[in-house]
């Protein structure tokens, strides 16, 4: 069968007055129908441009520079503006990071979930509104009814996020993006999100990317996993696999620099330095001025996915 | 056990919020009735969600807002009844580090002059030994020396909390009251940042008051904890008594609710109903009830827990702490 999303050498440049920042670098990764993939990464690695590539929302000076992201067989960086419309918001869809500014304020809830039932669904109004009543339901909005005449700034956060999923899976997508939907929430309300992604997953079998910074959230659920760091995957494999045994120093060194996995009182094994700036298009691996273990042609020359164990990929020297 | 450097008695702060144009006014007790101990040299992680009080608390402990009721003793002397000349002391002597390292840096003014700010104003260097105090402090905390003269947007994140906590250092404060120092950071950063705190509190003997919401890092970084739900301490302790024998349900589902890493450590998650009551229509009896598996009526509905010491040294707010699954 073929996979649900296959993304392939995707590279999305941003071209800026003092140089060109490669945001995403020759990105490979595919998914399968009902799979999750988490994407993980710290801030600026690329890893939300790869989901604004893969919806083509990527705004200039931004620009999808090669590569092919096959939907369900056809290729979306291909299609023309109208059909790729056909499918946003009703085959492929999107939950983003702050419910605050992902709803509109001066619409009621309702109305923005309807909307798309509207648009892709050809629903009339009267249809899309029940349909938009039972789906605020599934997404354990109290009194559904009551709440469809609310505005945002009505609901808690956790309500809010909850309006963008029942949003997103209004017209029961196959593939959901999901770009940090839990960093804006409390921890508590933060474990009812994801459980609740889990159960309408789980129901409808769609394919979910989970892009996060967060590991713990990524090694409850996630199938695959693939470490981003400046603009490239590094290291990508089974979750429990990865977890199990790291083998790219940079993933070794985000789980040694948890406090959980730390004693308490005892220095944290902090990775030193900071993330690269991409303007500056280094030579050798973009790793290398943290790594622990780098060696001469570490700065070098750029090291290439290898295949180490089955479907473990990474992208390192010591493995090539 | 020795005095306490900072310590508070029932302190509450209450704000009177108006409803709509023509809305009753309610009051918010953003702070209601806490108790707080700080011993010198200790680290006390004060822990919760969103809207439960503890920024408030720590603007109360700064004196950067006055108490409604109840009173804070700094070296035990009451702060309400310090003249001007102990309250400049006192600012001296407690130190803040803000959360967002990009709002609370002033973009107009270069990195030795923001950690300068503290000394001129505090009189505590003359021009030429200033520089070299701050290329001092700036290598404690892992500037290097051609950062003076750099402004704040020329840093990552990382490096702007260090010069944020740089000039928290600058005036040598005897406690650090932190608020959220590493929740804006990225991973790899955050733990550089937890190392320069305990580095910097083991070489200073500093004492911290830790206000976070990520529970891995406060049990990290504390000696003692205090859990906090809608303005009152619902547990209080040692922190690997509250975090391995926790006595309210609140702190096991905050604990439950951390996602883990280490497969063995998981188990079945605790996963709270519903929202942070508004902490304007607080619910009666037990502020948790609503949201407690464990909440049983009339008990827990009508009669407000008492904080009571259950193990020695070890508080918590709940008429069933004995009950607890673990």
């Amino acid at each position: 069968m073929a996979a649900l999303l296959q993304v392939s050498e995707l590279s999305t440049h941003f071209h800026l007055p003092h140089g060109t920042l490669k945001a995403v670098d020759r990105v490979n990764f595919s998914l399968e129908n009902g799979e999750t993939l988490a994407i993980v990464g710290e801030s600026g690695c690329g890893k939300s441009v790869t989901a604004y590539s893969i919806m083509r929302l990527v705004m200039p000076p931004g620009r999808v520079e090669s590569g092919e992201v096959l939907f369900a067989g056809q290729d979306l960086l291909r299609l023309a503006e109208k059909d790729m419309r056909e499918l946003r918001g009703n085959h492929i869809s999107m939950i983003f990071q702050e419910p605050m500014t992902s709803l509109n304020p001066v619409l009621t809830i309702g109305r923005q979930i309807t909307e798309g039932l509207i648009l892709h669904r050809r629903l009339l109004r009267d249809e899309a509104h029940s349909e938009g009543i039972d789906i605020l339901q599934q997404v354990g909005i109290p009194s559904p009814a009551a709440r469809f005449n609310d505005y945002p700034h009505q609901l808690s956060g956790g309500m809010r996020q909850r309006v963008v999923i029942a949003m997103a899976l209004a017209c029961r997508p196959r593939l959901l993006i999901a770009d940090e939907p839990t960093t804006a929430l409390d921890v508590t309300i933060q474990a009812q999100i994801l459980e609740l992604i889990d159960r309408l997953q789980s129901a409808s079998g769609m394919g979910l990317i989970l892009i996060t910074h967060d590991l713990g959230i990524v090694a409850e659920r996630a199938l695959h996993t693939a470490i981003m760091y400046a603009g490239k995957i590094v290291e990508y494999s089974q979750t429990c696999e990865l977890f199990r045994t790291p083998l790219h120093p940079y993933t070794q060194g985000l789980l040694n620099a948890l406090p959980q996995n730390a004693t308490p009182g005892q220095p944290l094994n902090a990775i030193p330095g900071h993330v690269p700036d991409l303007l500056a298009d280094v030579p050798g691996c973009g790793f290398c001025d943290r790594c622990p273990v780098k060696e001469w042609h570490c700065l070098k020359e750029k090291p290439v996915m290898k295949e180490v164990g089955a479907g473990h990929l990474v992208r390192c020297w010591k493995f090539q | 056990m020795s005095a306490p450097l900072l310590e508070t008695t029932a302190l509450r702060r209450h704000f009177t919020v108006k409803t709509g144009a023509f809305g009753a006014k309610k009051v918010l007790k953003a702070v209601d009735g806490i108790d707080l101990r700080l011993n010198p040299g200790e680290t006390l992680g004060l822990a919760g969600e969103s809207g439960c009080g503890k920024s408030t608390v720590a603007r109360l402990l700064m004196g950067l807002m006055v108490p409604s009721a109840g009173e804070i003793r700094f070296r035990g002397r009451k702060l309400a009844e310090m003249g001007r000349e102990d309250i400049f002391s006192f600012r001296k002597d407690v130190q803040m580090v803000f959360q967002d390292p990009f709002s609370s840096l002033n973009p107009r003014m270069r990195v030795g002059d923001i950690i300068a700010e503290p000394l001129t104003i505090h009189g505590l260097a003359s021009r030429t030994q200033k520089r070299e105090m701050i290329l001092n402090l700036m290598e404690k905390v892992g500037l290097a020396r051609e950062h003076f003269s750099r402004y704040p947007h020329e840093f990552s994140g990382g490096q702007r909390q260090r010069i944020g906590i740089a000039r928290a250092l600058a005036v040598s404060p005897r406690l650090i009251i932190a608020d959220e120092p590493v929740s804006a950071l990225d991973l790899s950063i955050q733990a550089q940042i937890i190392n320069l705190l305990q580095e910097l509190k083991k070489a200073l003997s500093l004492s911290f008051l830790f206000i976070a919401h990520d529970l891995s890092v406060v049990r990290h970084m504390s000696d003692r904890v205090a859990i906090m739900y809608l303005g009152k301490i619902v547990e209080t302790g040692g922190a690997e008594a509250v975090f391995s024998r926790f006595l309210h349900p609140y702190t096991e589902a905050l604990l439950s609710a951390v996602p883990r890493i280490k497969p063995e450590q998981r188990k079945k998650q605790i996963i709270l109903q519903g929202d942070i009551p508004s902490p304007l229509t607080p619910p009666p009896g037990c502020p948790f009830h609503t949201r407690c598996p464990y909440a049983t009526p009339p008990l827990c509905t009508e009669v407000p827990p008492p904080l009571e010491e259950k193990e020695t040294g070890h508080l918590a707010a709940c008429h069933f702490s004995k009950n607890l699954y673990r």
